[in-house]
């Protein structure tokens, strides 16, 4: 179990299974990395497919295009203030604003730490497909080492009782949310949330049962390691309160407790309270990593995805994987997922655990920890016995202090619910970009605390100060404008000083409608690209469509006569075959060619004849109100 | 489709997939805002060759042809050998971190994404130092290494049979010092003296006719102190070739410090007009405690750079008359010989410049002179087309606020760092 040469990627575990395309996901994580939640939608569709030269797909029109549909389809709930800056030269922030909810604890002092995705597929005929996948990693580009469950699900007849917590879960996750969920939004994840309780779930090869354990949504946390006796148990936890360890050792014989030295050090009670074995991880785990997989058994491999995706082993390091295992008699019984074992985690935060059961002999600490060797495929391997170090106990320092207050003042901020005001200034193609700042006076702000701001389109050169008083006034391009704020936030106490920088995720009001759609269609610059684009406008939204017109597009081109001063008609049958099926994507096509049509330049890249096979079958849709 | 429970492994590819992305729709313009790079490197190359603005210390001219050796005397195949040489690497660069020295050291985590491999910053460096024989690129290298066991295993068979005088075929100068008993495993930045000693004799035995050599073969650290290389030209055994590429070196710096000054002073100017009133309701604006610093300095900005250029006026004032009677050609001539290219452009743009400073009676009037504003904004829309900051409102509230607005050091600071260590070791 948990060999260490067996290893998913997070994209690897999104990715839609083979014939269906995703339809709806939710995420959750702590912090945010909006790169990382870029890489995401792109797995939706554009998953490992290379050129032919192995190169990865870098088509930018059929980029965005994919960006800009599957931005609609995922949201990632995350904790308020925990966004990390991201680098301002890029015009793609404006895709990620509509995935982005801000999330808060419902208890005082806690987090929204969950790390969890929850994803519907679609095929053809109907068919629908389930994924739960509950890492303990959160959505950034860590290279720690974290474990991933990922859960295949299939609708089922009735009701399906071990469905229902998580099926609570999505539920709750609306009351996280800073501001009121969209009503769409909230539609479809109550829509979701009710079909999951119809999903079973499938337990992963080598357990027999599942449980899913969320943390922090109801009156009280529930406890989920109670057992009739005290068994042996392992706790594997990079943070630690000792309370929570000595309620293990209390309940269990708690044989095994690995953590970090940051954690143990100054926490000895914790070292004691099982009386057992601490380990930490060995100085260089991060160097077991496997052989093979080399760039070039990659390219060879580029034809056939599956293969592809096999990674190339890449440097872990650190511990962040949280996991609990009991042996129950011939039973074991296993939890994984956000939960550190915590104070905060088990009273106060918003947390998802999955508990597994199966046979001790596969899954029981020993088969987790695996041979003794240092190198074995096991835990073990990557695991040296602690040290304590000299020192004695430290008390909690003045920058850690400092800091938690910073992370309470952004979740403040947050909760200020602040909005944008965007207003074109006229003849200049500038916007007024403006944050009305007076919620700040009525939140509670921690006194000395220097807060300066900036659009996070922009380099932090930009900042301002922050004051209730007086908002805040950009003047941006169009490219300027975003819904996410850059906040860099200082803090002194006692000599020490803390600074801290986050983005927050506000309304935005009086944008320029269609920023999305604008974007792709500013990418357009010859004709070839216009009928590519008309294309992809009209494909239907699944992996035969887009993504295959993309991947053969070289075949494409020659058979669609893609290429400059290429002939309408080609256009006719997949524009009356939209008409019929869908035809309201022949929106998008009119709003392109409203855009192209603004400018002589933009009007010449339309193919000569397009008009006449256009305007009658527009006038269809539009007469008939389809 | 099953479920799996696994670890969780991290993929440079999708972050990488990711970056290009970003990377398709970037927006950022180059650091090298007036296209003077060519130059500015054509004289660091002639004056320190082999170093570069991104290497550290000294000690990887040597861990890393040890690491080479060490990987050549495994026989790792070809297939292997680039990922296996990274992920030594990677354990070369803990093995450092751990030695305690761990200054300027590769490997570090900025930001949690690891930076350049050091093996690629020193490659080009440790070929014109004469320590890499291979001359090819890096990947070449990697890829021909079962051509090269197969002339060793060649060559072993021929001194085998009869008596050879050719020497082994070699990658590798074969006198690099041995490394130390425990090397992989333990690796550090600190040079042995004969470490020193042999960096030393590489750089004067390949590069007699630069201004490295001539420091190398000095031997004397306290002529690196000066904070730049322009006191070297008081030194009455700096003579020929070597004191004339330096003069260059210093005239163009002063000349073209000038030129970046006013561009910024125009960067600055421009983004006050756009963002009207506001910039000052800011500065009068107080945060809740404290003044924020960087919103405080950047009300001042074009204050600043007028202030900046004032100063860069009053610093030439003592080289002026050199400076005004500068004949170009004795810039080009030392750039020709070493074949540096520099496009026909840029040499008019510095003409043309130089021509303007000649003409300004008084160079702190440098803001006033509008043939020298029109030419800079001139020179950056061909540099930079739709992305030039003066001429593109998305690119210019993209700028940070300064941009090359240091004089040009030629590497000396990498100079300072990698031969002072060297000197102080021999």
């Amino acid at each position: 179990m948990l060999e260490t040469d067996r290893r998913r990627l997070v994209l690897e575990a999104l990715r839609p299974p083979p014939g269906m395309r995703l339809d709806f996901a939710v995420g959750t994580t702590y912090s945010l990395d909006l790169l990382a939640l870029l890489s995401a939608p792109l797995a939706f569709t554009f998953f490992d497919q290379h050129q032919e030269d192995g190169q990865p797909l870098s088509d930018p029109l059929a980029l965005l295009e994919s960006l800009r549909r599957n931005a609609g389809k995922v949201r990632i709930f995350c904790q308020a203030g925990r966004i990390r800056v991201p680098r301002p030269d890029q015009k793609l922030l404006a895709f990620l604003e509509e995935m982005v909810i801000e999330a808060r604890a419902l208890r005082e002092a806690g987090v929204f730490h969950p790390k969890a995705w929850m994803l519907r597929y679609a095929g053809g005929d109907d068919a629908e497909h389930f994924r739960f996948v509950c890492t303990t990693r959160n959505l950034t580009f860590d290279r720690c080492w974290d474990t991933a469950l990922v859960l295949e699900g299939t609708p089922a007849r009735g009701r399906q009782a071990r469905s229902a917590p998580l099926s609570d879960f999505l539920r709750a996750l609306g009351g996280c949310a800073i501001r009121p969920l969209d009503p769409d939004d909230a539609a479809a994840l109550e829509a979701l949330a009710a079909q999951v309780e119809r999903v079973a779930f499938e337990p992963p090869e080598g357990f027999d049962e599942l449980r899913f354990w969320p943390l922090g949504i109801g009156r009280s946390s529930p406890w989920p390691f109670q057992t009739q006796r005290r068994r042996r148990a392992m706790v594997v936890s990079p943070f630690l309160s000792s309370s929570i360890a000595g309620r293990f050792a209390q309940e269990q014989r708690l044989d095994l407790l690995v953590s970090t030295p940051e954690e143990l050090d100054p926490q000895p009670e914790a070292v004691h309270a099982g009386g057992g074995q601490t380990y930490v991880l060995a100085p260089h785990a991060e160097l077991a990593g496997r052989d093979g997989g080399g760039p070039e058994e990659d390219a060879e491999a580029g034809s056939a995805p599956a293969v592809a995706a096999a990674p190339s082993s890449e440097v872990l390091s650190g511990l962040h994987v949280k996991l609990y295992v009991v042996d129950d008699g011939h039973d074991a019984r296993l939890w994984t997922g956000s939960a550190n074992a915590t104070e905060a985690a088990f009273h106060r935060n918003v947390e998802l655990l999955v508990e597994l059961r199966g046979k001790k002999s596969r899954c029981g600490i020993d088969a987790i920890l695996g041979g003794e060797a240092a190198g074995s495929a096991g835990l073990r391997g990557l695991l040296v016995p602690y040290q304590p170090a000299e020192r004695g106990p430290v008390v909690e320092g003045v920058a850690e202090r400092i800091s938690r207050e910073l992370e309470r003042a952004a979740q403040a901020l947050a909760e200020a619910r602040l909005r944008i005001r965007v207003e074109p200034i006229a003849d200049a193609k500038l916007f007024e970009w403006t944050v009305d700042t007076a919620p700040l006076a009525a939140m509670p702000l921690p006194d000395g605390l220097a807060l300066e701001a900036w659009p996070a389109s922009l380099p932090a050169a930009h900042a301002v100060p922050v004051a209730a008083t007086e908002p805040l006034r950009f003047r941006v391009t169009f490219d300027g404008v975003t819904a996410f704020l850059a906040v860099g936030a200082r803090l002194a106490r006692e000599g020490v000083e803390v600074e801290s920088s986050f983005v927050l995720r506000l309304d935005l009001d009086g944008a320029p409608a269609d920023r999305g759609a604008r974007l792709v269609r500013s990418v357009v610059a010859d004709p070839a690209k216009v009928l590519r684009l008309l294309l992809l406008l009209l494909e239907e939204d699944d992996l035969g469509g887009a993504g295959a017109l993309i991947v053969n597009r070289d075949r494409a081109a020659g058979d669609l006569g893609l290429v400059p001063g290429a002939s309408a008609p080609t256009l006719l049958e997949p524009l009356l075959e939209t008409l019929d099926r869908a035809p309201h994507r022949l929106d998008e096509v009119a709003r392109l060619l409203d855009d192209l049509r603004a400018t002589p330049e933009g009007a010449a890249l339309l193919p000569a004849d397009f008009e006449a096979i256009w305007e009658p079958i527009w006038r269809v849709r539009k007469e008939l109100g389809l | 489709m099953s479920s799996t429970f696994t670890w969780l492994d991290y993929s440079e590819r999708d972050r990488r997939r990711a970056l290009d992305v970003v990377d398709l729709f970037r927006e950022a313009t180059t650091l090298d805002e007036l296209g003077i790079g060519s130059i500015r490197d054509g004289l660091a190359d002639v004056m320190f060759p082999g170093t570069s603005t991104i290497q550290t210390r000294a000690r990887y001219f040597l861990l890393l042809p040890w690491l080479y050796l060490w990987l050549e005397g495994r026989a790792v195949p070809a297939s292997q050998f680039a990922d296996r040489a990274r992920r030594e690497e990677l354990r070369l660069n803990e093995a450092v971190l751990r030695s305690g020295d761990k200054d300027e050291a590769f490997g570090k985590l900025a930001g949690g994404n690891l930076k350049r491999l050091a093996s690629s910053v020193y490659w080009a460096g440790l070929g014109s130092w004469g320590i890499r024989l291979f001359p090819g690129p890096q990947s070449a290298y990697h890829r021909g290494m079962d051509r090269f066991y197969q002339r060793r295993q060649a060559w072993r068979a021929r001194t085998r049979e009869e008596e050879e005088h050719e020497g082994p075929p070699a990658n590798w100068h074969p006198r690099i010092p041995t490394p130390p008993a425990d090397f992989p495993s333990r690796a550090a930045l600190r040079l042995r003296r004969e470490d020193a000693v042999y960096l030393q004799e590489r750089i004067i035995a390949r590069h007699p006719g630069s201004l490295l050599g001539w420091l190398a073969h000095g031997g004397d650290g306290d002529l690196l102190k000066s904070a730049t290389p322009w006191p070297l030209l008081d030194d009455p055994s700096l003579r020929g070739s070597l004191r004339e590429a330096l003069l260059q070196a210093r005239r163009f710096s002063d000349l073209m410090h000038g030129a970046a000054l006013l561009y910024n002073l125009m960067l600055a100017e421009l983004l006050g007009e756009v963002r009207g009133t506001d910039g000052r309701a800011a500065e009068e604006r107080s945060a809740p405690t404290g003044e924020v610093a960087s919103a405080a300095r950047r009300q001042a900005l074009p204050e600043r750079y007028r202030a900046q250029i004032a100063e860069w006026a009053a610093r030439l004032a003592p080289v002026e008359d050199d400076l005004r009677s500068w004949d170009l050609a004795e810039l080009w001539e030392p750039l020709r010989q070493r074949e540096v290219r520099v496009g026909l452009r840029t040499q008019h743009f510095v003409a043309d410049w130089l021509g303007i400073v000649r003409d300004l009676p008084r160079w702190i009037d440098l803001p006033e002179e509008q043939r020298a504003r029109r030419l800079i904004s001139e020179r950056e829309l061909l540099l930079k087309k739709n992305r030039a900051r003066l001429h593109s409102r998305r690119h210019l509230e993209l700028w940070g606020g300064a941009s090359g607005t240091q004089p040009l050091d030629y590497r000396w600071p990498k100079v300072q760092r990698m031969l002072g260590e060297i000197l102080a070791a021999t």
